[in-house]
Parts: C-alpha cells; sequence; structure tokens
C-alpha cells in the first residue's frame, strides 16, 4: 500500500493521465452497451415489451411481421389450443404520416384494446377511442405528441393523439396503436378495393403458470402454417437483430480488450522505467509478492478512479438525454463493466510482476554503469 | 564471538569463454563490533565479495556464515528475509528509491523487517537526526546532493538494526572533505551500535577509521 499510494502520488501526472484514458475508454464501453440497447429497443421494443405472452407469425414470414400474413380465420383456430386463454388480432402497417408540417414514417398497430397486444401500460394520457390514437413517447422527437393531429397522407384520415406507451417503437419507426377495426379501415382507405385485409399476428394470452414458448410450440403443431414464439424470441428472431448485436458485441469487444492493453502497457512501461528501484527494494529484503500486491494495487485504483470519472462522465450525458434518446446510468451495467475490467487489468498486470519477479537483486549491487 | 566466517569461497561468473573468476578461495572471519576495510583495485571482485556475504548472490563453491546463519543453506524466502532483518547494505550507486523521500527511503523497511512500525519508525527518525538528515527528511533524492544521499542510504542500511553493515565504495562519488565526513559518520554509528562492517574502497585515507584492512585482487584475499 504505502509503496504504491507514494508512488502515485508522486507522479500524479502520468496516474492521472492514464486514469483519464481508462475513464474514457469505460465511458466508451458503457457508452455503446446503452446505445445498443436503445437502438435494439428502438428496432424491436414493440415485440420484446409487447402484451401478448405469444406471438403467432405465418411460417414462412421467417419471424419478419412486416412479411407475415395470417387470415382473420386462424383466429378461432389458435384460440381453441390448450393453454390458449385469449387470442386477438394484431395488424402492423407503416405509411407515411403528415404531422404539422412535415412528414413522417409511422408504424400503425391495429390492436384489440382490451385483448393481447393492447397498448399497455399507458404511461400517458388514456387509451384510443374512435378517431384516436396513442404512440410510442419517443415519437415525441418526430413531433407524435398528447394533442396533435396525424394525417396518414395516402387517405387523407386524421388521427388524434391521445396517449402514450413506452419502449414500444418498432423497425427504429415512430409507432401508433389503435383499435384493430380503426386499423382495418385505416388499411382499406390506404388501398382501396383490398379483397381481404390480412392479419399480420396473432397475439396470445397463456394460462398461468404455462410457458410461452411451450405453448407457442403447441400453437405451430396444431395449426397449419403458423409459428407460435414467445415475445422474446420473436424479437430475437426479427431479421436483424442478430447483426445488429454482433456489431455492437464486436465494437464493445474490441473498445474492451484496447482498455485492458492500455492499462497493461502502461504498467508494463513504467515497471520497466523503475526496475531499478524495483530490484533496490528486492535488494533489501522486498519480497516479490509484496511488490506485486502493490501493483496490483495501483491498477485497482487507476480503473476505480478510470470508472468514477466514466460514470461521472455518463451521468453528465443524461442531462441531455430525451425520450428519442433515453440514456441514463444503469448501475449494474456500471459495475459489471468496471469488474470485467478490474479482472482484466490485473490479470494484464501479471506481465509487469513478471518482469519484477525476474529481475535480479544481486544488480543493485553492480552499482552505476 | 564472529559476526561473519567466509570460508573457501570461490565465485565463478558465466562459463565457457565467457567465464570470469571473480573471488578465489576467499576466506576471512569478521569479529563483533569489528570494523573492516576491504582494499583493492577496480574489478577485483570487492562488490562480489559484499554480494556473497549479504546474501545477493550465491557462491559457486564455499560456505558463507553470518552470526548463526549458514547462508548457502537458505530457501529463496529466507534468503530475503535474511537481506531485510540480518545485513544492511550501503550500495555503490547509493540506489534510493526515486519517488520516496529521504524519510521514506528508510521506513520502507517497516512492512519488510522484524521489527514493528513504530520500531522502523523512531530509528528513523534517530538516524534522521545523527546522520543531519532531520531538515531534509521530505525532500525526494533528486533534491538531494550527493553527500546526503549517501547518508540516507547509510540510514536504511542501519533501520532495520542489523548486526552486519556492509558497504560499497561510499565516498566514490564525494569529494574527499565530504567522503571523509561519511565515513566518519559511518564509522560512529557502527562503533556507537555494537556491528560489524566491511566498507569497501579504494581510497587509503579512509581506512584510518577502521579496525583492520584486508586486501584484495584479482579475487584473491590478501590478510594482514
Ligand atoms: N554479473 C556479472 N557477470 C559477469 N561478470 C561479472 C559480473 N559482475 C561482475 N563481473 C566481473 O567480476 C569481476 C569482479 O567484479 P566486481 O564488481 O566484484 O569488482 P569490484 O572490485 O567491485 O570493482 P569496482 O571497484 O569497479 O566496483 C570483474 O571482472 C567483473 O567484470
Ligand atoms: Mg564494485
Amino acid at each position: 500500500m504505502f509503496i504504491a499510494v507514494r508512488d502515485i502520488w508522486r507522479s500524479k501526472l502520468r496516474f492521472g493521465l492514464l486514469g483519464g484514458a481508462v475513464g474514457l475508454l469505460i465511458f466508451l464501453l458503457l457508452f455503446l452497451n446503452t446505445l445498443s440497447a436503445t437502438l435494439l429497443g428502438f428496432f424491436i421494443g414493440a415485440i420484446e415489451n409487447n402484451s401478448a405472452d405469444v406471438l403467432v407469425y405465418e411460417a414462412t414470414s421467417r419471424r419478419n411481421l412486416q412479411a407475415s400474413r395470417l387470415d382473420l380465420s386462424l383466429l378461432d383456430e389458435v384460440a381453441a389450443v390448450p393453454g390458449v386463454v385469449a387470442a386477438a388480432p394484431i395488424g402492423e402497417l407503416t405509411l407515411t404520416a403528415a404531422i404539422g408540417d412535415s412528414l413522417t414514417d409511422l408504424s400503425l398497430w391495429g390492436v384489440d384494446l382490451a385483448g393481447p397486444g393492447r397498448p399497455q401500460p399507458i404511461v400517458e394520457g388514456r387509451l384510443p377511442g374512435p378517431g384516436e390514437v396513442v404512440v410510442d413517447e419517443s415519437g415525441v422527437s418526430e413531433g407524435f405528441e398528447i394533442g396533435s393531429t396525424i394525417t396518414l397522407v395516402a387517405s387523407g384520415q386524421e388521427l388524434e393523439v391521445v396517449g402514450y406507451v413506452r419502449d414500444r417503437r418498432y423497425a427504429v419507426v415512430a409507432t401508433g396503436y389503435l383499435s384493430f377495426d380503426e386499423w382495418v379501415a385505416v388499411f382499406e382507405a390506404e388501398f382501396p378495393g383490398t379483397p381481404v385485409v390480412p392479419l399480420s399476428l396473432i397475439g396470445v394470452e397463456t394460462a398461468e403458470g404455462e410457458d410461452p414458448a411451450a405453448i407457442g410450440e403447441r400453437i405451430s403443431a396444431a395449426v397449419a402454417g403458423v409459428e407460435g414464439l414467445d415475445r422474446k424470441t420473436g424479437a430475437a428472431g426479427t431479421p436483424g437483430v442478430d447483426s445488429i448485436s454482433q456489431s455492437f458485441a464486436l465494437i464493445v469487444g474490441i473498445t474492451f480488450g484496447i482498455v485492458v492493453l492500455v492499462v497493461g502497457f502502461f504498467f508494463l512501461i513504467l515497471t520497466v522505467q523503475k526496475l531499478r528501484s524495483f530490484v533496490t527494494l528486492r535488494a533489501i529484503g522486498t519480497d516479490t509478492g509484496y511488490l506485486a500486491r502493490s501493483l496490483v494495487i495501483q491498477v485497482v485504483l487507476v480503473v476505480l478512479v478510470g470508472s468514477l470519472l466514466a460514470t461521472g462522465v455518463l451521468w453528465a450525458a443524461t442531462l441531455g438525454a430525451n425520450p428519442a434518446f433515453p440514456l441514463a446510468v444503469d448501475r449494474g451495467l456500471v459495475v459489471t463493466v468496471t469488474a470485467a475490467v478490474l479482472v482484466s487489468s490485473v490479470l494484464a498486470g501479471v506481465l509487469s510482476i513478471r518482469r519484477i519477479a525476474r529481475a535480479n537483486p544481486a544488480d543493485a549491487a553492480q552499482g552505476l554503469h | 564471538m564472529t559476526a561473519l566466517i567466509v570460508d573457501d569461497v570461490t565465485k565463478v561468473y558465466g562459463e565457457g569463454h565467457t567465464e570470469v573468476r571473480a573471488l578465489c578461495n576467499a576466506s576471512l572471519e569478521l569479529g563483533d563490533n569489528e570494523f573492516l576495510a576491504l582494499l583493492g583495485p577496480s574489478g577485483s571482485g570487492k562488490t562480489t565479495l559484499l554480494s556473497v556475504i549479504g546474501g545477493l548472490l550465491a557462491p559457486t563453491s564455499g560456505t558463507v556464515t553470518v552470526g548463526e546463519i549458514q547462508l548457502t543453506a537458505l530457501s529463496r524466502k529466507e534468503q530475503t528475509r535474511f537481506r531485510a532483518n540480518r545485513v544492511g547494505f550501503v550500495f555503490q550507486g547509493f540506489n534510493l528509491v526515486p519517488f520516496l523521500t529521504a524519510r521514506e527511503n528508510m521506513t520502507v523497511m517497516a512492512p519488510i523487517s522484524d521489527a514493528t512500525r513504530d520500531e522502523i519508525e523512531a530509528r528513523t527518525d534517530q538516524l534522521l537526526e545523527e546522520l543531519g538528515l532531520t531538515a531534509r527528511r521530505d525532500n525526494l533524492p533528486e533534491q538531494l546532493s550527493g553527500g546526503e544521499r549517501q547518508r540516507v542510504a547509510i540510514g536504511r542500511a542501519l533501520v532495520s538494526d542489523p548486526d552486519l553493515i556492509l558497504v560499497d565504495e561510499p565516498t566514490a562519488s564525494l569529494d574527499t572533505e565530504l567522503g571523509t565526513q561519511v565515513v566518519q559518520l559511518l564509522a560512529s554509528e557502527i562503533k556507537s551500535r555494537g556491528k560489524a562492517g566491511i566498507m569497501v574502497t579504494h581510497d587509503l585515507r579512509m581506512v584510518e577509521f577502521t579496525d583492520r584492512t584486508v586486501r584484495i585482487l584479482d579475487g584473491e584475499l590478501l590478510n594482514g
């Protein structure tokens, strides 16, 4: 402790710079994690946080709900599967909407407002009535605010925003939820003369205590041409999710590797620079274990300071966060990332410890060369 | 009582055509409270002998006994403890730790010595006083003069209260006056504490502060 702390104290600038660099890299790790969670949330929030326990897709849609088209008649077949308490239609249609002076995409969901798939919970406002819609609160940045009127461009229909749901975006587009009948009307107005309005999904509520995944399989087996999935599986199976997750995992992994290398090499350089001191200390009877502990203490201090710094920067960044880009200091994430960096950095410190252990204390006696 | 027995020690560095015979059948006895001067030209094996005695270097053959401890029989761990508690080494190049103050360079012995921290701290303050360093105690080595650094190194060698002090060329980088002062101080510290000491020098004027002189030439000790 003594040597470790004195050393840091007498080289404040060096250790300060390292702490700062580690801090920024840890911030980057935290930020990337948050960013990836936010982006994935925007992509599949409407599926992952759906109020239905099981979502039924057209079997050939490859879990892509925009490619999934089901016939209304399947509803009764699904409802008849044992373990299914209720089945309700879910329709999704992405169209162009005008809000104020600007045009934007809107993913409009028609659901049974009292059944599985309903927009729930409403975090502000109320459920929609005729001519009304609730939107995901992140849509505020696109202008979808309570009280505003959305005009559907192709048909000229108008919808008034009366409430917000949370974490229910889909395909990175703002979402709106309204009753299934209203949605059918919108669909027919958008595509005049359409012979049949297809469902995108069937939302299923399962019996208390049943495993949704098992019920999903049961539905797939019992009803021809459909695939039933619990919402987590459905969300994860959405085309594109894998590649987004993998890209972020790669970036996070590289950043993590950089932190560990920076810490490891920094301490190795310092160790080589201070080798004469270490040799002297060993020559006067300090054992290698003591020096190793003191190096580990330094690594731990640097990483903890870095993590504190990163948390501070992240906290400062949350002041600028909004529903369109939610950012929060997630304590669990901070602890996990810090612990991971800590453990790997201490392991990287082993390089330095080995260097100290290899030094020959007899060299101390050979004086100035 | 004998503080030290060096019995027929040979030290060979390297092997084959790079082989250097730094010590040849060296034998030496040192009494308690005896301060010995080791005199010899550069490359004669002085530092090698001190290193072997100080438990830093294993002899190729022969035995070294300090007090009742036979060095060659010690494990690595025991050797480390021996260095921390039984010998004080003042190295040829002082070897202070640059990021520790004068006082800290001495109290650094606290966690590794058998003595308690309180004992080490008390002895440190006393030594700083005796060595005239009290005013400089909180200075880093780079802020100290050569003589002051040498005195800190002497303080560090004494602070764990070892029975044997080994000093390698304490005057090499000091002018005559300062060198004499430092050696005088060193002699009085060793004498007043009743310790045994060996001082390597090639300055004949320093011999007057010691009890006995041993010469070394090409690794061979010439007693008398
Ligand atoms: N690690 C080593 N490897 C090989 N040879 C060495 C090593 N250390 C010392 N020697 C050689 O051993 C001989 C004795 O060296 P030593 O350092 O003991 O001499 P010294 O009397 O202390 O000299 P000086 O007065 O210059 O300090 C020299 O020839 C030296 O080159
Ligand atoms: Mg020498």
